[in-house]
């Protein structure tokens, strides 16, 4: 790290580093809670605090470079190595595969190659999206199948709620910003904090009864 | 552009769920408390998870900060290391001294560092011999630190 990075970090007030890791656990909670939902499994013992404190360990320790110039949103720049830590957890089933191969400690050329390479085309025996894939087909399928019963239950939950009705209207049509969703109801945007609250708790509550039991 | 044009419609339950998946990581206007609040909800202990983030910071900062220091350092006595070891003749007679000196300062002040203009000016006539020959050992040293920033932004 140079030091006007950590310059830069340190100058960052506890109470912002507060709220910052409370939104960026957040984030990681419902993106990890889709993959849970998408794949039926979750990676052994880790949850979303530690994706969140991964992600923050990754930038204080350089491994991560924040490009401050040029992206000065730290809480964006940490949701987009979120993001990337999860796809990686939830996606990267031919990891192991690669792993079979003999580890030298000094091989660090295979470890360079590891960290550059896309995890999906370059290391996957089949692509996902592969639909040569028979294995990749069924999982698809699953998944869609799931996803469908999924919308289907949450379409019953909210049905004669007409407020989250319309907010699914919204959702369906690309609406994901609270403030374009309030502007499009003519609401406020704490009321659409509070619509969302309200979604939260019937997909908690939906999730409760389908929760995943495969572990990887 | 129209922003409504970006808007990614699901056609898909999938995508529904994904577009869902959005909305529930969106927020605004959620203060502290709420945030604090919604992660309970979720079954993560707020309290617990800012003590851990807290200790994590100060120690990673910590280490940053050290690690730095020790680099710099020891950049420090690498320079001092290279200044000391730098070979140059001095002239024994004082004009051609002189005239050395007036050579290093044009060149100088030809790319453009004026902290040495000022130096330029002065009149090295009224200088003692041992003042010229300190002052020309300087610049010899200013013209080898001149020379490795120069090469290390090339690399």
């Amino acid at each position: 790290m140079d030091r006007k990075l950590i310059q830069l970090l340190s100058e960052i007030k506890e109470s912002e580093w507060d709220k910052l890791i409370l939104n960026l656990t957040r984030y990681a909670f419902y993106e990890m809670e889709r993959k849970y939902w998408k794949y039926e499994r979750v990676p052994k013992g880790l949850t979303a605090e530690d994706i969140a404190l991964e992600s923050i360990s990754d930038l204080l320790e350089g491994i991560r470079k924040w490009d401050y110039t040029n992206q000065p949103n730290l809480l964006n720049f940490l949701r987009s190595a979120v993001d990337s830590k999860i796809s990686h957890l939830f996606e990267m089933k031919d990891y192991k595969l690669i792993e079979r191969f003999p580890v030298t400690e000094d091989d660090q050329e295979r470890e360079e190659l590891m960290k550059k390479a896309d995890p999906v085309s370059e290391h996957a025996c089949f692509s996902p999206a592969d639909p040569q894939n028979p294995e990749e087909t069924l999982i698809q399928k699953q998944v869609s199948e799931r996803d469908k019963a999924a919308v289907s239950a949450l379409f019953e939950a909210v049905k004669g709620d007409d407020q989250l009705e319309n907010l699914f209207m919204l959702i369906m049509d690309g609406y994901m910003k609270p403030s374009e969703i309030a502007e499009e109801m003519k609401i406020d945007v704490k009321e659409v904090n509070n619509l969302q609250k309200r979604l939260r708790r019937k997909f908690k509550k939906l999730r409760s009864n389908t929760k995943p039991k495969e572990k990887l | 552009m129209n922003l409504k044009d970006d808007r990614k419609k699901a056609a898909t339950d999938s995508e529904f769920l994904d577009n869902l998946t959005c909305f529930f990581k969106s927020f605004e206007d959620l203060d502290e408390t709420a945030l604090k609040e919604e992660l309970r909800e979720e079954g993560i202990n707020p309290e617990e998870l800012l003590l851990r983030t807290k200790v994590l910071i100060e120690a990673k900062l910590k280490q940053a900060k050290m690690s730095w220091k020790n680099a710099a350092q020891e950049k420090k006595e690498l320079v001092l290391e290279q200044l000391s070891s730098v070979k140059y003749e001095i002239p024994r007679n004082a004009a051609e001294l002189r005239k050395k000196i007036k050579e290093l300062l044009n060149k100088f002040t030809a790319d453009q560092l004026p902290s040495y203009a000022q130096a330029f000016y002065r009149n090295l006539d009224q200088i003692t011999d041992e003042d010229l020959k300190s002052f020309y050992s300087d610049l010899k040293k200013l013209e080898h630190l001149k020379e490795q920033l120069k090469n290390e932004d090339i690399k």
